[in-house]
């Protein structure tokens, strides 16, 4: 093919990434240069930046994200991993079944299990009142700075679990069955089978599913929109993103959201970077 | 050749861009956007005057008023969705194609009111015809930049049919002290009702600054913006008297809990004596009660200043904004006279609609209609009373930060409910987090 046929097939998907990827991400860039109100602009530099940093609840985002990096990376993977592997015993239909149902919870759009969740969660809500058989006090699940992460982070486990059992059973599949054969002929049990042979050979999407689920708790919006509209007690359940929402949309500064904004794909970039070397590292 | 047909393409695309968008004033057509929060679907349409079977809603009457006597101009409107905050003005700015009028609460504006944006209305209405005090709030640099469409006082609504049932005659505004305010708690306490609602849940603060002003407290003071006041002995009593009413049972438990349309529900469900609220408020939650079946019928209820302490002041503030409507100047001098005649019809006929649907306080010194339905009621003619009577409280309605100021106070307020905190000490952090974000 001639290079300049080739150049003119290339236009139009150049064309959508110029539109839909770099022109937006340039765009940003310059709004967080300026002090705007979408009508007037000033220049400020690096100001916006240096604000972004000096916003206690912008800051408060990104720790609320390593405690729900601590409650909900471990739990999802392990429970995820076990119910992949678990369901790797039965029939095709069996594990269709399985996987339709732990799928589930994903299917369902965020504002509406915001809602639910708001129901179970109030203080006269269904999670106390089951609690209340058991002798427990009835805890303010939304308005404790503890129980609200909590309680966010057992929806983001709930929602995740599907995806990462449907990425983990389609990694398990992909491993060769003359490995097992192998191993077994070489009188492996089943127990070192899957920690020598198995194990290895899902880290890249053990990794892969890490990396997802860190810039998935980055991005936690609608939940917390419906159950802590304002980012919870003290800020304690927001997140960068949710952050971004309320400096653009609620206090009236883009130019500062779009600071914040460029921080959080850096880190996000940065993070994508971190997984790539430690696959690398860790290849079998 | 590929050069050649992508400049023709170019070309022809900007050729029809600019011909429609010229050829709209060059026939004397004008096709303009309105924004507003809301508009009214549920109301009586003998009070505006509008047909029986008319199915608009009460602003779209106006506009549909004004389209029949201009047949040249079309008016789209378009409803800011209030839960989403400023999203719906803030996307049609940031698509550079703002609204032509936008009617709303002041606090929208802060930062549209200024040449950059505004069309000064003053060069094209007679803006004499409202009233000066609030011309003058939106007027910069001696150009009318909003014309106010409604005065909406926050006073405290007071249930009279409890009051009955307990037996309590409501006493003169300078017997009504914070001292006798908790002496009726107290009673109500005894038959099973709630006196008020401590709200200190999300933002709701901002609802109990008439408390902090019962006690000589203030936000701002001499209009000064660069800095607060709120780190004061007024402030941190009237803090302690909110949350003594909870302490002694007054008021309902878990106050961080409690936000403000807890307030607002819990008074027109008939279970608070008391609530900050403002005439529209209640209006329409009780209907919402009578429709539930939680309430058997409306209620009689009055508006009262919040009591005061006479060691401190003879009178607490009154906490007021007002909506108001601002027209975006263009560069052409005919669409811009369009615009401002639209504006200030709308403004004139909303102020009249308003009064007597949801009890606001008309902005016109003179109404050539008779003041009728929800405006002529006791309730409203109390509100105004206490407008007249109390000082004004300031909380800084027109500054851009406010939301972000409140927010910063939220974590302190919380803490200082839990016990986990001082009153000085979160009043130290919330001058703190003030003055921070008004110097930004």
């Amino acid at each position: 093919m001639k290079p300049r046929a080739a150049l003119l097939l290339l236009l139009p998907a150049m064309a959508l990434w110029v539109l839909s990827f770099a022109w937006p991400i340039v765009s940003v860039v310059r709004l967080s240069l300026f002090k705007s109100d979408y009508v007037f602009e000033t220049f400020v530099g690096l100001k916006n930046y240096l604000m972004a940093f000096k916003d206690p609840f912008y800051v408060r985002s990104y720790f609320n994200v390593l405690v729900y990096v601590a409650f909900v990376v471990p739990s999802t993977l392990g429970i995820s991993y076990w119910v992949a592997m678990y369901l790797e015993g039965f029939s095709h239909r069996v594990q269709a079944v399985g996987r339709f149902v732990v799928y589930l919870p994903a299917l369902t759009s965020g504002y509406i299990m915001g809602l639910l969740w708001k129901w179970f969660l109030y203080r006269d809500g269904l999670i106390n009142y089951v609690l209340s058989f058991f002798g427990t006090p009835e805890i303010a699940w939304l308005y404790q700075p503890w129980a609200a992460r909590a309680a966010l982070s057992a929806i983001e486990i709930l929602t995740s679990i599907g995806i990462l059992v449907i990425l983990f059973a389609a990694s398990l599949r992909s491993i060769p069955l003359q490995l097992r054969d192998a191993a077994v002929t070489d009188g492996a049990t089943e127990r070192q089978y899957r920690r020598y042979i198995v194990r290895p050979l899902m880290m890249p999407t053990v990794l892969l599913a890490t990396l997802l689920l860190i810039i998935g708790v980055m991005k936690i919006w609608s939940t917390i929109y419906i159950l802590t509209p304002g980012g919870g007690p003290g800020g304690a359940t927001s997140t960068p993103v949710y952050e971004v929402f309320l400096t653009a949309f609620e206090y009236g500064k883009p130019g500062l959201a779009a600071a914040k904004g460029i921080v959080l794909m850096t880190l996000i970039a940065l993070a994508i970077l971190l997984k790539q070397r430690i696959e690398l590292w860790v290849k079998p | 050749m590929y050069k050649t047909l992508i400049a023709v393409l170019v070309v022809l695309v900007a050729l029809t861009g600019i011909s429609f968008a010229g050829g709209q004033e060059e026939t004397g057509e004008y096709e303009l956007l309105w924004l507003t929060a809301g508009d009214q679907m549920d109301y009586d349409r003998s009070l505006i005057g509008a047909p029986a079977d008319y199915e608009g809603g009460a602003f779209s009457y106006i506009a549909d008023s004004y389209m029949a006597e201009h047949p040249n101009v079309k008016l789209n409107l378009m409803i800011r969705d209030v839960a989403k905050g400023t999203m719906t003005p803030d996307s049609l700015m940031a698509a550079g194609t703002p609204p032509d009028v936008w009617m709303d609460a002041n606090s929208q504006f802060a930062k549209y009111l200024g040449p950059h944006y505004a069309l000064p209305m003053e060069q094209y209405v007679d803006t004499s015809i409202y009233q000066d005090a609030l011309v003058q709030a939106f007027t910069r640099d001696g150009h009318v930049y909003a014309l106010p469409q409604m005065n909406i006082p926050v006073g405290l609504a007071i249930n009279l049919k409890m009051a009955r049932e307990i037996g309590y005659a409501l006493p003169s505004q300078k017997e009504w002290t914070t001292d006798e305010y908790m002496r009726l708690g107290a009673k109500l306490k005894s038959a099973g009702k709630y006196l008020n609602i401590a709200m200190t849940g999300g933002a709701a603060w901002s609802w109990n600054l008439m408390w902090n002003s019962a006690f000589g407290g203030t936000m701002f003071e001499n209009q000064d913006y660069s800095k607060t006041t709120i780190n004061s002995k007024g402030s941190a009593l009237g803090m302690e008297y909110i949350k003594s009413w909870v302490t002694l049972g007054y008021a309902p438990p878990h106050p961080n809990e409690q936000i403000d349309d807890r307030g607002i529900e819990g008074f027109a469900q008939d279970r608070l004596f008391s609530c900050t609220l403002q005439t529209g408020h209640v209006i329409h939650w009780m209907r919402q009660a009578v429709d539930a079946g939680l309430i058997d019928g409306p209620f009689e209820y009055t508006f009262m200043e919040a009591p005061h302490d006479p060691d401190y002041v003879e009178h607490s503030g009154y906490d007021c904004y007002q909506w108001i409507t601002v027209a975006h100047k263009s560069d052409s001098e005919d669409r811009n006279k369009v615009v401002a005649d639209w504006a200030n019809y709308l403004t004139k006929e909303a102020t009249y609609i308003s009064a007597v649907l949801s009890g606001d306080i008309p902005t016109l010194k003179e109404i050539d209609r008779p003041l009728i339905g929800e405006f002529a009621k006791p309730s409203v003619q109390a509100l105004l009373k206490v407008a007249r009577e109390a000082p004004p409280l300031d909380s800084g309605r027109q500054l851009t930060q406010r939301r972000e100021i409140f927010k910063a106070w939220e974590a302190p307020i919380q803490a200082f409910m839990n016990d986990k905190m001082t009153v000085e000490e979160a009043l130290v952090i919330m001058e703190r987090e003030t003055n921070r974000l008004l110097a930004e």
